[in-house]
């Protein structure tokens, strides 16, 4: 006879609320969300808005072109972008990993706007950045395509 | 005073590897590569303040954004190690479908 041992109670219930799914649904299980068309276009545009700025500004440091004055505007316009780009991930079920990043990358970016508004010195510290920001988003459309499960 | 970024990545991937013990192996791959971007940022950090081009605000500020990146890298393993557990569990039912739904006497699975 099977024991259950009190620590193994959690994946028992994961187990049967599993099989309560599959039969209210009569299909595949699904772990985490589907693969979202809206996700991936919205986040390959943002990622070029902000490597084209961040590219500018590495080339402009030094110059009036680089005072957090001329980009107030595109913080903004970004930050719109990022929240609609939630929005849009959070009306999707089993998508909370997603909605954690993009939560993740908009705090980069209010971070990145502090940074600019002290002002930047050397380009060295926009190299980095555009590191980061690019893998950022690299990460959620890595994860996004794999949600397309091999179709 | 200058910081070696292989050996701190080195130092860190131990350290991380350690910590997760058992779930280590599943992102690996993923957390080395991460954990030395992060080594290199640091040294890039303790460099520019020691040369006064930033200040202690700016440092904290690009570390933030580095440790933000090295998280989104964690949970994009997440998020794959669960597609992969999802394709086990589908390849086993599948496997079961017909006899489970016959005994049972209507489409369960």
């Amino acid at each position: 006879m099977m024991q259950i041992s009190p620590g193994s109670k959690r994946p028992l219930a994961i187990l049967l609320s599993l099989a309560v799914g599959l039969a209210l649904s009569g299909c595949a299980i699904r772990l985490i969300a589907d693969y979202d068309e809206h996700v991936d276009k919205a986040t390959t545009e943002i990622q070029r808005k902000v490597e084209s700025f961040l590219i500018k500004l590495e080339r402009s440091v030094g110059t009036p072109a680089a005072d957090y004055s001329q980009h107030v505007a595109l913080y903004d316009d970004v930050r719109v972008d990022l929240s609609a780009l939630k929005v849009r991930a959070s009306a999707i079920p089993k998508n909370s990993i997603t909605v954690e990043q993009i939560d993740l990358v908009s705090d980069s970016w209010s971070k990145l706007e502090q940074l600019h508004k002290i002002g930047f010195k050397t380009r060295e510290e926009i190299a980095p950045l555009r590191r980061n920001f690019n893998q950022a988003f690299t990460q959620i459309l890595k994860l996004e395509l794999a949600k397309k499960r091999g179709e | 005073m200058a910081i070696d970024a292989s050996d701190v990545s080195q130092k860190m991937v131990q350290a991380a590897a350690d910590s997760l013990k058992g779930k280590w192996p599943s992102i690996k791959d993923f957390a080395e590569a991460e954990f030395k971007h992060l080594a290199e940022t640091l040294a890039l950090i303790v460099r520019l303040k020691a040369e006064g081009k930033i200040t202690e605000d700016q440092a904290k500020l690009h570390l933030d954004i580095q440790k933000n990146t090295t998280r989104m890298v964690l949970l994009t393993a997440e998020g794959l190690s669960l597609l992969v557990v999802e394709t086990a569990i589908n390849a086993a039912l599948k496997v079961v479908r017909d006899t489970i739904n016959t005994a049972i006497g209507f489409a369960l699975i």
